[in-house]
């Protein structure tokens, strides 16, 4: 089932934001600044420490210590789960958006998988495969796949079957069918399905990493934890959110302008 | 459904159509259709002409009856539907050249197209941005781009100017003088029919049959049309299709 109120989200955002809207995104952001600096100040305690605190932490940690591994390893198992989820989901939800036998036999499994909690998806795979990369890695997997599969069976189902007709009246040769047509059409749905995708995936795996490995972001949250060292959390928080919004405001947002803009 | 062969021409041998839902919406009706010859079929609304048509297109193929093609292929096949039917994330140009094999690489016969239709300068923008009329005249050079043997227009000059739908009636014409192109038209304007056609078919009835059959006058004399675009051979052009 299509959750109530996604679908009217698919539709292409308005391409280039007047400059007031851009500028407008920064009060918030500087508004949340200021809270938490007033909040940092007010409490004066380690609990939470200032911004300023933990930029100059992101920037030692970043310069002088493990912080940029521990990127990287958490940004590489984030693209590889991403992609896996991606593919296989979007392979999925076509196939069953397309066969109606094939959506009943496969929706039991969607319906479970979409309402199992990620930790508990993560847990039974650690458990039944051991703590290794591939088990975290096909954790985070599972758990993405779904919500892909979801979104992109209903793309499928919505597609324009006069188009259709009309590509089998001219008679399209099978590569335009699939990157003229059914790929164009679909476009919307892989973007939601990416866009959401990507806040779901990165969330998930700094769970697993918690969990069960011995590096990445998730890990060093873990033990920054143990030490009930706020400042470090924070700063490892902040790295990583800024790299995501980097990959969203970089590279979906562009593929969103640059196929969308077929758009009066 | 089955369907045999010969050369550019058709017969359909039509016994019922049904929708899913089990009601009959065509009855049982034969027509042919000749090399050169244009047909028109009118009738009420929703009385299953468009179906008709796509019975003829060979996108149904849920239907009772025979469909015959002189040669046992069917032909080259250009149509115009009701709806523009435009791809709007591709460009009018990519548009009228997706029918082509070679269309992505050589964009000068889709030029070419384009200006026969009058919108040279419409070639880049996206269909979003052009009016009915105009997506309309971009799918008339998408189906005659490929130089069909078989046209079949659904409604095709509905919502254009009389000036816009004269060029057009003539490109057609001219083609089927030419090129002995066939014409398979569902219309609800009988000035179309009357321009262009050599027989009119009028269907009616629930489910819809064949109630009126009726030669043309002689197309000469169609405003339109230029000396060059009237066929000479009109044997074929009174009723039944030539052995």
């Amino acid at each position: 089932m299509m959750p109530a109120g996604l679908l009217p989200a698919l539709r292409w955002p308005r391409r280039n934001p007047p400059i007031t809207a851009r500028t407008g995104r920064l009060v918030p952001a500087l508004s949340i600044l200021a809270v938490w600096q007033m909040l940092a100040s007010g409490l004066n305690s380690p609990r939470l420490p200032s911004p300023l605190a933990v930029l100059e932490m992101l920037v030692a940690e970043t310069l002088h210590g493990p912080l940029l591994h521990h990127l990287g390893v958490t940004l590489l198992r984030v693209a590889l789960c991403f992609l896996l989820a991606m593919t296989a989901g979007s392979a999925l939800g076509i196939a069953m958006g397309s066969s109606q036998r094939l959506n009943r036999w496969l929706d039991p499994w969607l319906q479970l998988f979409l309402n199992m909690p990620a930790m508990v998806v993560a847990i039974l795979v650690y458990v039944w495969l051991g703590l290794g990369e591939p088990a975290a890695i096909l954790a985070v997997t599972l758990s993405k796949l779904p919500n892909v599969m979801v979104i992109l069976r209903e793309g499928r189902r919505r597609h324009d079957r006069d188009l259709a007709d009309m590509a089998r009246a001219f008679r399209f040769p099978r590569k335009a069918l699939l990157f003229d047509v059914l790929i164009p059409e679909l476009a919307p749905f892989f973007l939601a399905a990416a866009r959401s995708g990507l806040s779901l995936v990165w969330k998930i795996v700094l769970l697993v990493e918690l969990l069960g490995r011995s590096d990445g972001i998730g890990f060093q949250l873990n033990v920054y934890f143990q030490m009930f060292d706020m400042t470090r959390i924070l700063a490892y928080a902040a790295s990583f959110m800024l790299a995501i919004q980097l990959v969203d405001v970089l590279l979906l947002s562009w593929v969103d302008r640059h196929v969308g803009r077929w758009q009066r | 459904m089955s369907v045999v062969g010969n050369a550019k021409r058709l017969s359909l041998s039509l016994h019922a159509k049904h929708w899913p839902d089990g009601r009959q919406v065509l009855g049982a009706m034969n027509f042919s259709l000749a090399v050169g010859e244009v047909l028109a079929i009118s009738g009420p609304s929703g009385c299953g002409k468009s179906t008709l048509l796509s019975i003829v297109a060979g996108l149904d193929q849920a239907f009772d009856g025979r469909l015959e093609w002189s040669g046992g292929q069917p032909p080259g096949l250009g149509i115009v539907f009701q709806t523009p039917r435009l791809l709007p994330w591709r460009t009018v140009l990519a548009n009228v050249s997706l029918g082509l094999a070679d269309g992505a690489k050589n964009t000068s016969p889709a030029r070419q197209a384009l200006a026969e239709v009058g919108l040279s300068e419409a070639a880049d923008v996206y269909p979003a941005r052009l009016s009915l009329g105009m997506a309309r005249r971009v799918a008339f050079a998408r189906a005659l781009l490929s130089e069909p043997d078989l046209l079949l227009l659904d409604e095709a000059f509905a919502s254009l100017d009389d000036e816009a739908a004269g060029k057009l009636r003539a490109s057609v014409m001219t083609r089927v003088a030419n090129r002995r192109m066939s014409v398979l038209m569902v219309t609800h304007d009988l000035r179309d029919a009357e321009e262009m056609a050599d027989r009119l078919l009028v269907l009616g009835g629930t489910p819809a049959r064949v109630v009126d059959e009726r030669a043309m006058p002689t197309r000469t004399s169609a405003p339109t049309l230029t000396s060059t675009a009237v066929p000479t051979d009109r044997s074929f052009a009174r009723g039944s299709c030539p052995p």
